[in-house]
C-alpha cells in the first residue's frame, strides 16, 4: 500500500481500478497490461469480421456479376492484412494507448493522405478504397462485444489530461480522475468538477507507482491518493464514501428550492457554463439562472469565424431554455494573433496579460459588432444580460455602449424591444476593482470574477502547478478588494454577483452572504451544496464574520476563522437534521 | 538472397488489381520478399506499399526474396509481372 499526495481538484471520494492512459511511449512501458492488449484483440476480431463480410461479397459478386468485379473486394480483403495499414494501427494501440477506432482512423488517415498526393489520377482515387475499408473496420469494431475487462469503476490516470479527453469520459464507468500535471484551475479540473467526478491533479512523478489494474482510492477534496490499499483502508474509505453519497443525495433532493438564509435573506444561485450542452443540466441541477455563459466555445475548434446566424441560433437556444430566468452571456474572451483558436485550448492559451477580453474585442471591432448584433437579435427569446470581460476602464464600457446603440439602429430595434437587455462588466482586474464605483455608474450590474482577480492581485499564474499554493482566494488583499467592489456596487444601487471557483467554496459562501452579494454563479455540481450552505447561516452572523475577517492581515488567520465558522454551522445543523 | 528484375507491361501498371494479385501470390511463400523501384523499397505483402511505388507501364521493378522457398517465390512473381498480371 502506498500513500501519495496531489492537489485536490474535484471533491468526492473515488474507489476504483486504475486505467492508465499512456500519453507517451515511456509511460506505456509500465502500462502495457490488460487494456491495450484487449484493444488489439478487439481489433483482430473486427478484422476477422470484416474479412468474412468481404469474402461473402467476393463469392456473391463473382457468381452474379463477374470475376473482374469481384476483384475489387479481393483488393479490400488484401488491405485488411496489409502490414503498412494494420501495423501502424496496432502500434497506435500498444504504444499510444489509443482505442482501436482512433488507431484505425489515424493510421488509415495517414495513408489516405499519401495517396491523395500521388501524381497518378487512378491511384489517387484508390484513397477512396482505403477509406472504405477503414470505415468497414470501424463498423465491425462497433459490433464488438463490450470489453469485459473495462472495469465499471475505473479511475482514469494520465500524465496530462486534455479538455477533449475529459469531455469524452463516461461518468457511468469512470469514477475518478488522476493526473500528474495540471492544477485546480486547469480546464480539465474545472470540467471534472462540473461533471461531479472526483479528481486529483499535480501528482508529480506519482504515476510511476501506479500500474494499470491497481486498486486506487482518491480523495478529491484533499488530494490524497492511496495505491493498492489494504483491506482495512478499503473498509474505512467505503464508509466515508457512503456517508458522502448520502449527503449528496440529500442536497440533490433540495436543489430546486431557492437559497434563503435562516433569517430570510436571499442569495441567487446560478450556474456557470461553457457550452450550450450544459444549459439543460444547469436547470436540472437547480440553478436559478445562468450566471455566466462563456461564449468562447463558439470560436474555438473552428476553421472560420462563426456567422451572425450561427451565433443568433446559439444565443436563442440558451435564452429560450432558461426563460424567464436570466442568462448572462459574456462576450468573447479571446486573445493572441489568431482570429479563431486552434483545437486545443490547453496548448494554445489566451494570454494572461495584454490583448484579450474587451480590449481584444475593441481592436477587432467588426467581429465584436457581429457578436453584439447576434446578441441583440436573440434577446427577444428570453431574459438576456450581456457581460464584458477583462474591463479596466470606463472608455471600454462607453465605446461598447456606442457600438450597441449603432447595432440597434442597424437592426431597427425599438427601445421597447431591447430595453430588457442589461449590460454588466466583469470585475476581474485590480483596475476594475479599484474603479468599481465609477464602472457601476455606467452599467446595470457587476460580476466579480474571482479566478482572474486573484491571479492578477497576487501575481500568480493560474495554470502554474508549481505555484499552486501561492494562489490564495482567501488572501486578505483579494477579500478586501471583493468587499470594496460589493460596497461600491451597493452604493450605486447596482446588482453585484460573484462568479469563480471561490463562490462554490463552503468557506466563502457565508462571507459573500455577509457582504451583501446578490447572487453567485457556480459550476453545476456545486449548486445544491451552495444552497445548502446558505440555508444553514444567518445573514446577521455572516456580516459579523465579514467584519472580523476583513480585519485580519494574514491568510492563515483568515482560513482558520472561516474554518471555525464552518465547523460551527455544520455542528449546529446536525441535530436538526437527525431529528427529521 | 535472390533478386531479379521484371518489367511492368500491363497498360494500367501496378494498380490495385495487379497489386492484389501480387500480394496474394507472395503470401503463398514463407520467405521474406521485398520489391524495389529505384531507391524505393516496400514489403511485397503490402498492397498499399506496392501501389505507392507508382510503377506504371514500362517500369522496371526488382523483386528480392530471402528464405527457404526464395527460388520458387521469385519465379512465380516474375512470371506474374511479365505476363501482364493475367488473372487465373
Amino acid at each position: 500500500m502506498e500513500k501519495l499526495k496531489g492537489i485536490g481538484a474535484a471533491p468526492g471520494i473515488a474507489i476504483g481500478v486504475a486505467v492508465v492512459r499512456a500519453s507517451d511511449p515511456a509511460a506505456a512501458i509500465g502500462g502495457i497490461a490488460a487494456r491495450p492488449q484487449e484493444e488489439v484483440d478487439r481489433l483482430a476480431a473486427a478484422i476477422e469480421r470484416s474479412k468474412e463480410q468481404l469474402r461473402e461479397m467476393v463469392a456473391r459478386v463473382a457468381r452474379e456479376v463477374g470475376r473482374r468485379e469481384a476483384a475489387l473486394f479481393r483488393a479490400h480483403l488484401a488491405l485488411l492484412d496489409d502490414p503498412m495499414l494494420i501495423g501502424p494501427v496496432r502500434d497506435h494501440i500498444l504504444n499510444r494507448g489509443l482505442s482501436a477506432e482512433e488507431a484505425v482512423r489515424l493510421a488509415f488517415g495517414a495513408v489516405v493522405r499519401r495517396f491523395q498526393n500521388l501524381k497518378d489520377g487512378y491511384l489517387r482515387q484508390r484513397a477512396a478504397d482505403l477509406e472504405d475499408v477503414g470505415n468497414r473496420l470501424i463498423g465491425s469494431l462497433a459490433k464488438a462485444p463490450a470489453q469485459p475487462a473495462t472495469p465499471s469503476e475505473s479511475i482514469l490516470c494520465a500524465r496530462q489530461l486534455t479538455l477533449s479527453e475529459v469531455v469524452l469520459i463516461d461518468p457511468d464507468r469512470t469514477v475518478g480522475i488522476l493526473a500528474e500535471e495540471g492544477g485546480r484551475t486547469s480546464h480539465a479540473a474545472v470540467l471534472a468538477r462540473a461533471l461531479g467526478i472526483p479528481a486529483v491533479v499535480g501528482l508529480a512523478g506519482g504515476l510511476r507507482q501506479i500500474r494499470d489494474g491497481d486498486v486506487l482510492i482518491l480523495e478529491g477534496g484533499t488530494g490524497e491518493v492511496i495505491v493498492r490499499p489494504d483491506a482495512e483502508a478499503i473498509a474505512c474509505w467505503r464508509g466515508r464514501w457512503t456517508e458522502h453519497q448520502g449527503r449528496r443525495a440529500r442536497l440533490t433532493a433540495a436543489r430546486h428550492a431557492p437559497a434563503v438564509t435562516r433569517d430570510g435573506s436571499r442569495l441567487e444561485v446560478a450556474a456557470s457554463v461553457a457550452s450550450l450542452a450544459e444549459v439543460p443540466a444547469a436547470l436540472a441541477a437547480g440553478a436559478e439562472g445562468i450566471g455566466l455563459l462563456r461564449t468562447e466555445f463558439l470560436f474555438l475548434k473552428r476553421e472560420e469565424f462563426p456567422s451572425e446566424e450561427e451565433q443568433v441560433a446559439a444565443y436563442r437556444e440558451a435564452l429560450s431554455r432558461m426563460a424567464p430566468r436570466r442568462v448572462v452571456i459574456r462576450t468573447a474572451d479571446l486573445g493572441g494573433d489568431k482570429a479563431v483558436r486552434g483545437p486545443d485550448l490547453a496548448r494554445d492559451p489566451i494570454p494572461t496579460f495584454g490583448l484579450r477580453g474587451i480590449r481584444h474585442s475593441l481592436r477587432k471591432e467588426e467581429r465584436f459588432r457581429l457578436q453584439l448584433r447576434a446578441l441583440l437579435r436573440a434577446s427577444g427569446a428570453g431574459n438576456l444580460a450581456v457581460l464584458l470581460p477583462m474591463v479596466t476602464s470606463l472608455g471600454e464600457v462607453r465605446r461598447t455602449k456606442e457600438l450597441i446603440a449603432d447595432c440597434r439602429r442597424e437592426l431597427g430595434q425599438t427601445d421597447e424591444e431591447v430595453h430588457g437587455v442589461s449590460l454588466g462588466v466583469m470585475v476581474e482586474t485590480p483596475a476594475a476593482a479599484v474603479m468599481a464605483e465609477d464602472l457601476a455608474a455606467e452599467v446595470d450590474f457587476l460580476s466579480i470574477g474571482t479566478n482572474d482577480l486573484t491571479q492578477y492581485v497576487l501575481a500568480v499564474d493560474r495554470s502554474d502547478a508549481e505555484a499552486d499554493d501561492l494562489y490564495q482566494p482567501f488572501h486578505p488583499a483579494v477579500l478586501r478588494l471583493i468587499a470594496g467592489t460589493v460596497e461600491a456596487a451597493r452604493r450605486r444601487g447596482r446588482w453585484v454577483g460573484v462568479c469563480g471557483e471561490m463562490a462554490a467554496d463552503p468557506l466563502a459562501v457565508p462571507l459573500l452572504v455577509g457582504m451583501g452579494v446578490a447572487g453567485v454563479s457556480v459550476a453545476l455540481d456545486a449548486v445544491p451544496a451552495v444552497k445548502d450552505t446558505v440555508a444553514s447561516v444567518r445573514k446577521s452572523e455572516a456580516a459579523v464574520l465579514v467584519r472580523d475577517v476583513l480585519g485580519l492581515p494574514e491568510h492563515g488567520q483568515i482560513v482558520q476563522r472561516l474554518q471555525a465558522f464552518n465547523d460551527e454551522i455544520r455542528e449546529r445543523a446536525r441535530p436538526v437534521r437527525e431529528g427529521h | 538472397m535472390l533478386a531479379r528484375s521484371a518489367k511492368v507491361i500491363n497498360p494500367t501498371g501496378l494498380h490495385a488489381r495487379p497489386a492484389t494479385l501480387f500480394v496474394e501470390t507472395a503470401r503463398r511463400y514463407s520467405c521474406a520478399i521485398r520489391v524495389a523501384r529505384g531507391d524505393q523499397e516496400v514489403d511485397a505483402r503490402s498492397v498499399v506499399g506496392l501501389m505507392l511505388l507508382e510503377a506504371i507501364r514500362g517500369t522496371e521493378i526488382t523483386i528480392k526474396a530471402e528464405g527457404e522457398d526464395e527460388a520458387s517465390a521469385i519465379q512465380a512473381l516474375v512470371e506474374l509481372v511479365e505476363s501482364g498480371f493475367i488473372d487465373e
